[in-house]
């Protein structure tokens, strides 16, 4: 696994698709990519049209690739128990996520988990989604 | 504290006469339904008018690019659709530029509405956007007056029906992937309320400037009692996020 990504090629059948906002999540996100990093958080952004969360990944090489992942709206985000002090620069952090069709190490966020494995919010996001 | 558009149409809504009992009472928070549409909306579709294709794109479903469901684009059209790349919305430009209603009223956002017998307005959370709708008789403006994302609408009723007549609605996204409207659509709603709780709408529109035929949603919403909506402040920085990202 290399900077700390792991492909989970084997959920992709069973989750497709987040809750949209306000560019395309089909044409942006690739809904068969569900991918899984784990870093230190640089940055938390708790705005709309979706927030954002910087991570710092160190790979086994030991050099660290800054990755961005996208939330859904915080306005969907307050409704499913997260606030702007959910996540604090410099935690360590799980997120899964959709990655981004262009190639950039962004994903749009479909959970994440704090240093202890605690899912952060209520529930994580899926087609069910708000 | 409200924004003044808020305040402006809330006053507006203060002002008017409290709501009949003859017809049904809309008011409230409602947010998408996320389950399957009930049997009772073949009543709304089978009253939609000939030539007209029903898009599925309704909540968190969004087509991939080059997807338009079944509309049938203008050369024009689909080829400034399909110049359209994901990227061109993650632009300071672009990513707070609010969709029209055409587009934001099918999204997995709520709205409250506030209803009375000649005036009913609706705020929707996605873009802090406010829509009047005129109940009192009058007529659309003439076709040069200003244009807006959220339109001019009058409405009235057909039996339990609300029906709602949109035109002056500002360019913009139809199905959130580069297809754009243009200023001469023109949108219908006919709202039903099934139960307390459900609601039940279509979207018809037709802009012969773009499509060859007719499109139209169904949406389905539930009532939550004791909510309300949240401010949206679009925060434009993302895009500058998205670009640094990688580099």
């Amino acid at each position: 696994m290399r900077n700390g990504l792991i492909l989970a090629g084997a959920l992709l059948a069973l989750v497709s698709g987040g809750a949209q906002a306000h560019h395309s999540f089909a044409a942006f996100f690739d809904e068969t990519k569900l991918v899984t990093i784990k870093g230190k958080v640089t940055a938390f952004r708790f705005t709309n049209p979706h927030g954002t969360i910087g991570v710092a990944v160190v790979g086994e090489d030991g050099s660290t690739r800054e990755w961005r992942a996208e939330t859904n709206a915080p306005v969907v985000l307050m409704r499913r128990g997260w606030t702007r002090d959910a996540i604090k620069p410099g935690q360590a952090i799980t997120i899964e996520g959709w990655l981004a069709r262009d190639g950039k190490p962004y994903m749009r966020l479909r959970r994440a988990f704090d240093a202890d494995g605690k899912l952060i919010g209520a529930a994580p996001f899926t087609q069910a989604d708000d | 504290m409200r924004r003044p558009g808020i305040a402006a149409a809330l006053s507006l809504l203060l002002a008017a006469p409290a709501t009949g009992q003859e017809h049904p009472d809309l008011s409230g928070f409602w947010n998408l339904d996320f389950a399957p549409p009930r049997p009772e909306a073949q009543l709304l579709l089978a009253k939609l008018p000939p030539d007209t294709v029903v898009i599925e794109d309704t909540g968190v479903v969004e087509f991939p690019e080059d997807e338009y469901g079944a509309l049938k684009l203008k050369p024009e059209a689909q080829a400034k659709a399909s110049e359209w790349k994901p990227t061109d919305e993650m632009t300071l430009s672009r990513v707070c530029a609010a969709p029209s209603i055409v587009y934001s009223i099918q999204g997995p956002f709520p709205f409250e509405l506030h209803q009375t017998d000649d005036i009913i307005v609706i705020e929707y959370e996605y873009f802090d956007r406010v829509r009047v709708i005129f109940m009192d008789g009058r007529d659309h403006p003439p076709a040069d007056a200003p244009h807006s994302k959220m339109g001019h609408s009058v409405g009235h009723w057909d039996g339990d029906e609300l029906v709602i007549d949109t035109t002056h609605i500002e360019p913009s996204t139809i199905t959130n992937n580069g297809l754009e409207h243009s200023a001469n659509i023109h949108m219908v709603e006919r709202y039903r309320k099934l139960d307390e709780d459900t609601l039940i709408a279509t979207q018809w529109f037709e802009d012969a400037q773009v499509l060859d035929n007719n499109g139209a949603r169904l949406i389905q919403w539930r009532k939550h009692e004791g909510q309300f909506i949240y401010p949206y402040d679009c925060d434009p920085s993302i895009a500058v996020e998205y670009q640094q990202t990688g580099q």
